[in-house]
């Protein structure tokens, strides 16, 4: 049941915002302690913006909304505690919020990483409009032209025309105009992807790898070497993402400790999805920062390919336009 | 040549905001006229950083910029008219207001679907962070 909260659920709304963000930690220079916004708390339960969903009693999520203006509604934090996932309860705080607050339109921001928040208001219908960039001025100073990534997707199939169709159909909906895309003939098992635009944006090459993996039902995988520094692989089954390694996670700035962890290789699911050697893989797939102990970043990215059994994944869309029988899309 | 725009030179700023308004527009819910960002605009001008890429005398580029809290900035607008692009203007607009800012952490936000926008950024060092995400209401009833 969703009901509007009152100022009786302030302490609900307390522990399940600190739930919330336990689980999705809000990025540092926006992170705020509880006494810095529960006078804005207090103020969205005044004006009906705060809803509670119950279940047998018992709080099981929330929502706070407010409107932008006179046609804007936005929506700043949605929580569904983990036991109650997957009922439409996360589907119907946002009906009901968009109810209330009765704008032409309702906005909301979500991490980039939060694959699993992208893919539930993607099936609300919401589409992407804007995105936040950060820079921390400590790093413009190293910041130049980086040399250029490459990567490519590798889909578990062997039929070539369900994956070019469905590499047509995702096509228009990635942002920004790709100037190709190159489907190979099955090697090993797999059927790899180039696409000249996934080249340039390796968020858009992950984008790729979960869409097929969704789209087919299939075990895909992303893999890239970017900046020709860093090689970066994301590993999907059935549209869920389940592992990522970067050999260099602190690439892009310092990380948590934790995140540094999440960030290698998971030797057991590689080995399950690709029957590759697990021993190999823990062998190959190392972490570090600086680079200096890890092989040249081209060799690791080959090294690895092969102990998936992967043929392809030392080049990108460039060199793939003569790939003997493949499928321009 | 990058210099500090003056009160003189609020006619220049509409200018090239209306030009950045027209080649990429905000979406529908968010946009906006002239009359209803002047006033921050002049506020920019006076208090804030905002700047003008001059070349042979014309105004071809510029950026406006604010403190957002004690640590970030935002970089509000930012533009280079098309003919006077790929040569390193709106980067060093975008340097020169940075270091007036000097703040730890400065933001912005790009059109999802400005992938020429997206790579400029990246080069110089900036991390995508949130999505924007919208929906017309009647969609969710």
């Amino acid at each position: 049941v969703i009901r509007v909260a009152t100022l009786d659920d302030l302490d609900t709304i307390r522990t399940l915002r600190e739930e919330l963000h336990a689980e999705c930690p809000p990025p540092e220079h926006r992170r705020k302690e509880w006494s810095d916004v529960v006078d804005d708390v207090r103020a969205y339960i005044g004006e009906g913006g705060a809803l509670i969903a119950d279940e047998d009693g018992d709080q099981v999520g929330f929502t706070l909304s407010w409107p932008e203006g006179e046609r804007v509604g936005y929506l700043g934090l949605l929580y569904v505690r983990p036991a109650y996932r997957r009922r439409g309860i996360g589907r119907a705080l946002v009906r009901a919020s968009a109810a209330r607050l009765d704008r032409d339109f309702l906005t909301l921001s979500v991490d980039v990483h939060d694959q699993s928040a992208l893919a539930f208001y993607g099936r609300l219908g919401f589409r992407e409009e804007a995105i936040d960039l950060v820079l921390e001025s400590s790093r413009l100073a190293a910041a130049g032209e980086h040399a250029p990534s490459f990567g490519s997707v590798h889909v578990q199939t062997d039929d070539v025309t369900a994956v070019a169709n469905a590499v047509r159909q995702f096509r228009p909906r990635m942002p920004g105009r790709s100037k190709g895309s190159v489907v190979s003939p099955p090697r090993n098992g797999w059927v790899a992807v180039y696409d000249e635009l996934c080249d340039r944006e390796p968020t858009l090459l992950a984008r790729l790898a979960r869409e097929l993996s969704d789209r087919m039902g299939a075990v895909t995988l992303a893999l890239a070497l970017e900046h020709r520094q860093v090689v970066h692989y994301l590993l999907y089954e059935r549209g869920r993402m389940v592992d990522e390694y970067v050999s260099m996670p602190e690439y892009h700035g310092p990380l948590p400790p934790g995140d540094v962890v999440a960030l290698g290789a998971n030797p057991t699911v590689v080995a399950r999805l690709t029957g590759a050697d697990p021993k190999e893989i823990r062998a190959i797939a190392r972490t570090a920062s600086p680079a200096a102990e890890l092989p040249p970043p081209g060799e690791l990215l080959a090294a690895l390919a092969r102990a998936m059994r992967i043929e392809g994944a030392e080049h990108g869309y460039a060199h793939a336009a003569g790939l003997q029988g493949a499928t321009a899309v | 040549v990058i210099r500090e725009a003056t009160k003189e030179d609020l006619k220049t700023v509409r200018e090239l905001w209306t030009a950045l308004y027209e080649e990429a527009p905000e979406p529908e819910h968010e946009r906006k006229n002239w009359n209803e960002i002047a006033d921050d605009v002049r506020r920019g001008i006076a208090e804030h950083v905002a700047l003008i890429a001059e070349e042979d005398g014309a105004a071809v580029g510029f950026l406006l910029a604010r403190p957002r809290s004690a640590r970030v900035g935002y970089v509000s607008d930012l533009y280079v008219r098309p003919d006077h692009r790929r040569r390193g203007v709106a980067r060093a607009l975008l340097l020169e207001g940075l270091s007036r800012l000097d703040l730890e952490v400065v933001t912005l936000d790009v059109d999802a679907a400005n992938s020429d926008a997206r790579a400029f950024y990246a080069r110089l060092g900036f991390r995508e962070q949130s999505l924007r995400l919208a929906i017309d209401s009647e969609q969710l009833a």
